[in-house]
Order: C-alpha cells, then structure tokens, then sequence
C-alpha cells in the first residue's frame, strides 16, 4: 500500500511537472532524489520549494492559504554568454504567468505574481547561475 | 470646545504612538526572523573542503541594521552573536527612515541564490520576506495592547 499523497507535495508534482513542460527539456534535481551533477558543459536546473507561514483567513474553516515560493536554479555553462539562462528563465516566467494555475491529485496551486529573476553570478565550478522564485499560493485542506 | 480639540489631539498622539511601536516592533520581529532563518555552516557534512578561514556561524552572527544606508562591514570572527548588530539604536522617531538589513559575509549572495546551506537552500532574505505582512499584523496587534507604549514606558 502506497502513502497517501501530502497535499503539500501535490503542489509541488503540479508545478514540477509544468516545469518539466518546457521544451527543450532540461535535467532536473528535485529535492530528496538521486542526481548527479552533469559536466559542467551540460544545463541543469535544481527545484527547492520554500513555504510560508499558513495563513487562517477563516478561524475553523476546513482550509487554510499556502503561500510559498518553487525556487528554480539554472545553471548554465559558464563563459558563454547569458542568452541561454535567461531564455530559460524567461520561458518559465512566461509559464507561470500571473493567474496561471496548475493541478495535481485535486488541489489546484495558483501562480500570485509574475516570477522574480534574481541577478545572474557564476558558481565555484564556474556554471552561470540563473535563479527563477515562482510565487505560488494554494487553499489546501486541514 | 476645548474638551473636544483635547480629545482630537489625544487620539492623533495615541494613533502616532502605536504607529511608531509597530514600526519598532516589526525591524526587531524581522531581525528576529532573520537570524533565526540564517544556517550555521557545518563543513563537516560538506563535500568540499571549506576555505581555510572559514568559521561556521559567521554568517548568522553578521546581520547588521542600518538607517537609510548599508553597513558592509563583515567580522569573520564574529561567530556566536546571534542577534542584529544595531537593533539598539533604533531612534525614537522611526518614520522617515528606511531600515536596511545586510550580511557582508563573501558568501551571503550564494547562501541566498544557489542552494549552498543545507538547512536554508531556499535563500534567508525570500523566506522572511514571505513573512512580513504576518509580522505586520502581529507588531501591530502588539502595539496596540501595549497603548504604543515602548517597553521601557511600560
């Protein structure tokens, strides 16, 4: 017998999965999965979701609002211009565009405001780093 | 109409005492936050050798308050101070200011952005950014009981 699905998981299957959408394809690393890191010619992104504090917009109602953010770390090779990352991460904000919203085992998760992109940097192993915060919000059961 | 020129000017000096508690109450609540949300760097679980000057508990220990400006001084000795340097020197009029948290630490940047602390991979700042209209609502629901009044009056 499987385990139930937590409904926080749910949200990220969904956005995880339209993540995984966009074409061309890219190797992901998901939080608590196996991956190794490709050579440092190859693109990969890393997916980590950070939640906020719930809110209790309705005192003993049967939900309560999940905030959060699915932070999405491209890295490029480096030395090699800036187009790549940043069509990457322009093809994910332009997913998750504000009101899109996205399903997964019945709970819907929102998309609050157009993704942030944070300045670009190079890693110690020299990769360009593109990081994407999409805000995401859902009414999730008690 | 003394009474009610009184009264209007009590309530507009009531009003601006709990405006300014909350204002105090929120830069010591996200500084709180702040700290709390930082990592404590473990290089023993790390897979690479850290730098040979590195001290865990340098970056959490380095969160400074500035009025209307920066402070980019990084102390890496500085590794069991777990509050906000300057938080005591908040003024007595706190409007018109802009009170700006910073970590100098060399690695603050990649701490925030690329995944590097093992228990803040999603960044500090955007975590407790997420935080702030809860911390709001608590400052002032806090000021209010307090009738505005700063710890040191009650």
């Amino acid at each position: 017998m499987s385990d139930p699905v937590a409904p926080e998981v749910s949200m990220a299957k969904a956005l995880e999965a339209a993540l995984k959408s966009i074409d061309p394809a890219m190797l992901t690393a998901l939080e608590n999965v196996s991956f190794t890191p490709p050579a440092v010619t190859v693109a990969y992104q890393e997916v980590i979701h950070v939640l906020a504090t719930p809110d209790n917009a309705e005192k003993g109602g049967s939900t309560f609002l999940q905030t959060g953010y699915m932070q999405v770390i491209l890295r490029f090779p480096g030395a090699k211009g800036k187009g790549a990352a940043w069509a990457c991460a322009r093809a994910i904000r332009s997913l998750f565009k504000a009101e899109a919203s996205f399903e997964a085992d019945g709970i819907t998760t929102n998309i609050g405001l157009t993704p942030r992109i944070l300045p670009g940097s190079n890693d110690t192993d020299g990769r360009y780093v593109l990081t994407v915060r999409v805000p995401f919000n859902a009414e999730l059961p008690n | 109409m003394a009474g009610f020129a009184d009264s209007v000017a009590r309530g507009c000096d009531d009003f601006l005492a709990t405006a300014r508690r909350t204002v105090e109450i929120v830069v010591e609540m996200v500084g709180d936050e702040t700290i709390e949300t930082s990592p404590v760097g473990r290089p023993e679980t790390w897979q690479r050798q850290p730098p040979a000057d590195y001290k865990p508990g340098a970056f959490k220990s380095n969160w400074r308050l500035t009025l209307d400006g920066v402070d980019a001084t990084f102390d890496p000795n500085r590794t069991s101070s777990f509050f906000v340097s300057g938080l005591d020197k908040l003024p007595a009029d706190p409007f018109g200011h802009r009170f700006v948290f910073s970590n100098a630490a060399p690695y603050a940047w990649r701490i925030e952005k690329e995944a590097w602390a093992i228990e803040a991979r999603g960044g500090v700042i955007g975590p407790v950014s997420m935080e702030f209209n809860r911390i709001v609502s608590a400052a002032k629901a806090q000021a209010q009981s307090q009738g505005g009044r700063g710890v040191r009056e009650l």
